[in-house]
């Protein structure tokens, strides 16, 4: 019987042949791309190595010798580790927020070195190419415009202006925000923030703007969703919803008049911390590797009460106080598996007893299939965390553990830091907003993939018991009935596919973390093509899986810059079928040789011998990887008879 | 006597370390004489710092007014002073 594919047996032993030479002659233009793309993604990607937040500073003396402390350490650190640059662009003075934003974002794992363009200075600092700003090669960009500062005289002016007028002089300060994006989008793939427009607060406008549709609120508001329309349409610009930030902290006491007259500063002192906060959560939230995992304590967590003491009647759940406490945590904790977060429990309780109070308890808004894993036993929780994380094949760091039970909690942070924890208030009341509070779930935009990832593991469960009946491994791939579709990059995969090039770790044969202006490149260029494929099978669709991205090394050479697939569709021979989808892409613009490229990474070695098994030549390799090639006029790859192809769209131009 | 003389040092003192800890300066360097002249980070935006750090250390409200004029250790001193501390 054939092993299923995708795991290596045994190390490829072989002397290191004389490397190859890329031959010279490349075209200008590719040569450029090939250059960029290489240097963009080398970038670092930030882990929340903490498992919790660390004290705030107590005053705002605190924060300006924390920062000086972490800015040290900065300047310190090896070239290996270097501090998320943010540049920051304001109509106020921003400066004053140094401190706060570097200690903000270091509570959130995140080392951060913010610069400040020139008071009120944007199209001068982002226009130049040479411009200061650019010559840093910040990560990310904060564009922060606010009504106030940019048209002073709006809301005084406003009875005299007239509807059309007013909503103008709002799109005039929007059209510039969006022309500003899309100018830095020019000059560097930084993930940009820009602000939307903080109504006025009550005490300016009145208590009867709100019943005028055309007045000041109302036409602020409709601006932001403008806002955030136009930013939707452009690669990593994010509205940073600074309207939000205010109304929450309160728009009457947001400001300090004193400061604004002294320097222009644009917040009070507790606000400083509070937008500083703010701007942390966004930065850590689109640049570390994401939570996926919601673990779940079942005792006094998601019921009140032990249900070991006396089986289900032990259970305080229901519509009235304290079991509507723990009703509401659980429609709370289903709201977050509907955005696309899994559930596992892990429970310390006999498993009987759990499975009966999962299936019939009346009062229990989550059910057994909601859950992705179960653990319940009497071991210990990390060990309960490992399993869980090895079943759903996620990273330890894309775990959030929720118990209410302070000892559970410690020696889960003492175990496993990598591990986020929630630090559940004593009183169950405070579940909810201790949840809402955790910066760890907090997800950049949400696709419509994310969503459907929960059902996607109880469709699993369908699959496993075809496996069990079939009997050999080929016939169980043959009754699955796949059928995989193939396409190249467009604008409804784009996201996606970015995605999957951030999140794939084990089978992802070079690791290249494209930006997504990067992918866009790619996907345009001539001698190049970004590609898909999407897999469903009888039980559902799995989605989006493989992506693929092959450039043209030289001539007749084309080379496989990035190959990687989703874990979740290992061992069913779609990585051949994607391979030979990317050979036949590459010929058709004229590859007569494809050559494979393995890096070597912390998670990659279950692809280590991909190429070497399906029959590529070995070229050179060392601690870092390896090289291969095929001869594609002589040995074609061929599609695998047991998975249904459709082609998607026009073919890649060549 | 000698009792408000030390209550007057643990004034001063607490207001050179503030001092030093604002305009990020070492303690030394803090002197009674220590002023916008002599310190060169001691500009408009770190006074905004110097409030801030004002109030929350010593819970006291400083104006406007007061706010400008705080250009020396001296001067915050007196302020402190003026607001009934000692």
């Amino acid at each position: 019987m054939r092993r299923p594919h995708g795991w290596p047996i045994g190390g490829v032993r072989c002397s290191v042949p004389p490397n190859v030479q890329r031959p010279t002659g490349l075209g200008v233009k590719r040569s450029e791309i090939l250059q960029k793309v290489a240097k963009d993604s080398n970038e670092a990607v930030f882990r929340m190595t903490r498992a919790s937040v660390p004290q705030a500073p107590e005053k705002p003396a605190g924060y300006l010798r924390r920062a000086r402390e972490l800015e040290a350490e900065f300047a310190a650190r090896s070239e290996g580790a270097r501090a998320v640059r943010l540049g920051v662009l304001a109509s106020f003075s921003a400066d004053l927020l140094r401190p706060f934003l570097v200690v903000e974002a270091d509570r959130l794992g995140v080392p951060l070195h913010p610069w400040f363009g020139g008071f009120n200075q944007f199209e001068q600092v982002v226009f130049g190419s040479d411009s200061p700003l650019w010559t840093q090669r910040p990560d990310a960009l904060w564009i922060a415009m606010r009504l106030a500062d940019v048209d002073p005289a709006f809301v005084d002016e406003f009875p005299d202006l007239g509807v059309e007028v007013a909503a103008e002089r709002l799109g005039v300060i929007r059209r510039r925000m969006v022309a500003l994006a899309r100018a830095a989008r020019e000059h560097s793939s930084a993930t940009i923030l820009v602000s939307n427009l903080a109504p006025p607060p009550l005490a300016t406008v009145g208590l009867f703007d709100a019943g005028d549709p055309n007045g000041i609120t109302h036409l602020v508001t409709a601006e932001n969703r403008a806002l955030a329309r136009d930013l939707c349409a452009m690669a990593d610009v994010h509205v940073f919803d600074f309207a939000g930030v205010v109304a929450d902290a309160g728009a009457g006491t947001w400001s300090d008049d004193r400061f604004w007259y002294m320097a222009r500063a644009g917040a009070s002192a507790s606000n400083q911390t509070v937008l500083a906060r703010c701007v942390a959560r966004s930065l850590s939230a689109l640049f570390r590797s994401p939570a996926k995992c919601l673990v779940l304590d079942l005792d006094n967590t998601l019921w009140g009460g032990v249900l070991g003491d006396d089986g289900l009647a032990s259970i305080i759940l229901g519509d009235d106080y304290p079991g509507s406490v723990f009703k509401d945590f659980q429609q709370a904790l289903l709201g977050y598996r509907r955005r696309g977060f899994l559930l596992a429990l892990a429970s310390k309780n006999d498993p009987g007893q759990v499975r009966e109070a999962l299936d019939d308890h009346p009062e229990m808004v989550l059910r057994t299939d909601h859950f992705a894993a179960i653990e319940v036993g009497w071991g210990p929780k990390p060990a309960s965390l490992r399993r869980i994380a090895e079943k759903l094949n996620i990273g330890l760091d894309a775990l959030v553990f929720v118990d209410d039970n302070p000892v559970e909690r410690a020696t889960v942070k003492a175990e496993l830091p990598m591990v986020g924890v929630v630090e559940l208030p004593n009183e169950p009341i405070g579940y909810v907003a201790a949840l809402r509070a955790f910066e760890a779930l907090d997800r950049p935009r949400l696709l419509a993939e994310d969503r459907s990832r929960a059902g996607f593991y109880v469709d699993e469960a369908g699959r496993q018991e075809v496996r069990e009946a079939a009997p050999s491994v080929e016939h169980f791939l043959a009754d699955l009935g796949m059928v995989a579709r193939v396409g190249a990059c467009d604008a409804g995969t784009i996201e996606r596919i970015h995605q999957l090039v951030h999140k794939t770790n084990q089978f992802n044969l070079t690791t290249r973390r494209h930006k997504l202006e990067n992918l866009q490149r790619l996907a345009a260029a001539p001698g190049a093509a970004v590609l898909w494929l999407r897999l469903g099978d009888r039980f559902g669709d799995m989605g989006l899986v493989c992506v693929g991205i092959v450039t043209c090394a030289a001539g007749d050479l084309w080379e496989i810059d990035t190959l990687l697939m989703s874990c979740r569709v290992m061992g069913r021979r779609v990585e051949d079928a994607f391979l030979a989808y990317l050979a036949e892409r590459a010929a058709a613009c004229g590859a007569r040789h494809l050559r494979g490229v393995y890096r070597k990474t912390a998670r990659s070695t279950p692809v280590r011998d991909f190429y070497s098994e399906r029959g590529f030549t070995l070229v050179s390799h060392d601690e870092e990887g390896s090289v291969w090639e095929r001869d594609l006029a002589a040995a074609p790859l061929a599609w695998p008879a047991i998975i249904y192809r459709v082609d998607v769209g026009e073919s890649v131009p060549g | 006597m000698s009792e408000r003389v030390s209550l007057a040092e643990g004034l001063e003192d607490r207001a050179r370390r503030l001092v030093s800890e604002v305009f990020g300066v070492p303690l030394a360097t803090v002197t009674l004489e220590a002023s916008q002249d002599s310190i060169e980070s001691w500009d408009s935006l770190n006074m905004v710092n110097l409030v801030m750090a004002i109030e929350a250390e010593f819970e006291v409200s400083v104006s406007i007014d007061e706010a400008v004029d705080l250009l020396s250790v001296k001067l915050i001193l007196a302020l402190l002073r003026e607001k009934g501390l000692s």
